[in-house]
């Protein structure tokens, strides 16, 4: 693909299934794997960022995946990483004007995974031992797991 | 002669003034509690009977009298009572917009999705795709599975609640639901006659799905019961026949192709209620009012009136109508689709 990210939110948009696994660095789009274990064919389409740049543009992403409008496709999906809220509990606004969940998802989901293969490190002292938490929403978590699956620290 | 000492009183809740002579009770009405009585149905029972005109769930609700007099509205909701005060917010809700807000009556869904559809760009285009090509984009299939939801709404509520069934059915009906059959068995002869001729020991057969049908045999095994489905749809009487009788059809079709066209009548009352819906809410809870024909500009009731008056005039195939005067509120209005979503991701 010549641009993996633009192109698979494409296809999202146009009724696209896929599925973002972070800790084997993998995506499918349709069944097909776009990325496996890490490698891939084409560019991501990207830029690394720094530490900061990153949450604030998770943060971003997942506010606007947060009050996303659920469809029955995207209430199908039974593996989620990150939380959203329940059609009644989204504003007339949110109803009006929002993005529709599968899209704000991949979106979300997809920057993390690309960032992670952009070479993001977790710094413990930074972020925390076991996961970060947005101070923003506090429904925002990004476990340390995701960045580093090989990671088996005692949860003592 | 001994006077005899009064009490006077102020009821709390609606000002009136009662002065207690003895035994005697006299009630003195303060321009206050008048108001307040003017706005408020004065019996519990006549509370509730406002709520459900409304078209609220009273379901759980029921008029109490306490011991010492006085009307209370109860509450029996999953097993707990509970007393409504008469500050409810809901009363004052219903009191100050003379609506109800319940999200499901009021189908923001369906507002959601016309607004999706209005807007809804592709890659790098400049203009949007347009209503029309939206919904042929759902394919033929979301069609059939769309009017048996419907369908099945309509079949629930025909009983207990006819204003909404009314309009719900004003656009999927028998009507729409037999030009949908019709429609189909076209499209399914036209596509059966450019399967290709296979034969089994000479006998010409065709190859549906995963079934082989003789030729001469596709008007009794293929068509005949199909129409005669289709005379069911026709001839049902209420919507639990009518939903009976489609989704027998459906159960007897066979799945057609993403692109086949969908059917004329259907897409136009999708339009139309749609279109309808969203008006609606526009209207009761964004604050939009509607220009009439003669270019007056109505108020919140004016304009749920003539909306009402409009989807009579279109709901027999000119629900398209309803949609160029939604894209006119919108524009009397002033909203503008493009720029409001644009400030609810910068928000």
């Amino acid at each position: 693909m010549d641009n993996i990210y633009q192109e698979t939110v494409r296809a999202v948009e146009n009724g696209a299934r896929f599925k973002v696994d972070f800790q084997t660095r993998s995506l499918k789009v349709n069944g097909k794997y776009v990325i496996r274990d890490g490698s891939y064919e084409g560019v991501l389409g990207v830029p690394h960022c720094s530490d900061e740049e990153f949450f604030s543009k998770v943060e971003e992403l997942y506010r606007s995946y947060k009050h996303s409008i659920p469809s029955e496709r995207s209430e199908s999906t039974s593996r989620r990483y990150f939380g959203a809220l329940p059609e009644r509990e989204l504003s007339d606004d949110d109803m009006l004007y929002g993005e529709r969940r599968d899209k704000s998802q991949i979106e979300l989901e997809l920057f993390i995974l690309c960032q992670l293969l952009g070479g993001f490190k977790w710094n413990p002292e930074k972020f925390g031992r076991w996961f970060w938490q947005s101070q923003e929403d506090k429904d925002l978590v990004i476990l340390r797991q995701w960045v580093e699956p090989n990671n088996n620290q005692s949860t003592i | 002669m001994r006077k005899k000492q009064e009490t006077n009183v102020t009821c709390p809740t609606c000002g009136t003034e009662l002065a207690i002579a003895g035994k005697k009770v006299t009630i003195a009405e303060t321009a206050t509690a008048s108001n307040k009585q003017a706005q408020l149905p004065k019996t519990a029972h006549e509370r509730i009977e406002a709520l459900r005109s409304v078209g609220v769930d009273v379901s759980c609700l029921f008029a109490m009298q306490g011991a010492n007099g006085g009307d209370y509205v109860a509450s029996n909701k999953n097993g707990k009572l509970s007393i409504l005060d008469d500050n409810d917010p809901i009363f004052d809700y219903i009191l100050e917009k003379g609506t109800v807000p319940n999200r499901r009556l009021f189908r923001r869904f369906v507002m959601a999705q016309m607004f999706h559809m209005l807007s809804y760009k592709d890659y790098g285009a400049w203009n949007p795709v347009g209503v029309t090509e939206m919904i042929h984009r759902f394919g033929f299939e979301y069609q059939w599975k769309m009017l048996l939801d419907e369908l099945r709404a309509q079949m629930k509520m025909e009983r207990n609640d006819p204003e909404n069934f009314a309009d719900r059915n004003r656009w999927f009906n028998v009507k729409v639901a037999t030009a949908m059959a019709e429609d189909y068995i076209e499209h399914l002869k036209a596509h059966v006659d450019g399967l290709p001729v296979k034969k089994c020991k000479g006998i010409p057969y065709k190859r549906l799905g995963s079934h082989n049908i003789f030729v001469q045999d596709l008007h009794s095994k293929l068509y005949s019961p199909l129409r005669l489905a289709a005379y069911h749809i026709g001839a049902a009487k209420n919507a639990t026949q009518l939903y009976n009788a489609v989704k027998k059809f459906n159960d007897k079709r066979f799945k057609m192709k993403h692109s086949t066209p969908q059917s004329k009548a259907w897409i136009d009352a999708y339009k139309g209620a749609g279109a309808f819906y969203t008006m609606q809410n526009l209207i009761r809870f964004h604050n939009c009012t509607a220009i009439d024909d003669n270019g007056r500009r109505l108020d919140k009731y004016q304009s749920l009136a003539f909306l009402s008056a409009k989807a009579e005039e279109y709901k027999n195939g000119n629900g398209w109508r309803l949609l160029a005067a939604l894209k006119k509120m919108l524009d009397d209005n002033g909203i503008d689709i493009k720029k409001k979503m644009a400030q609810w991701r910068r928000k």
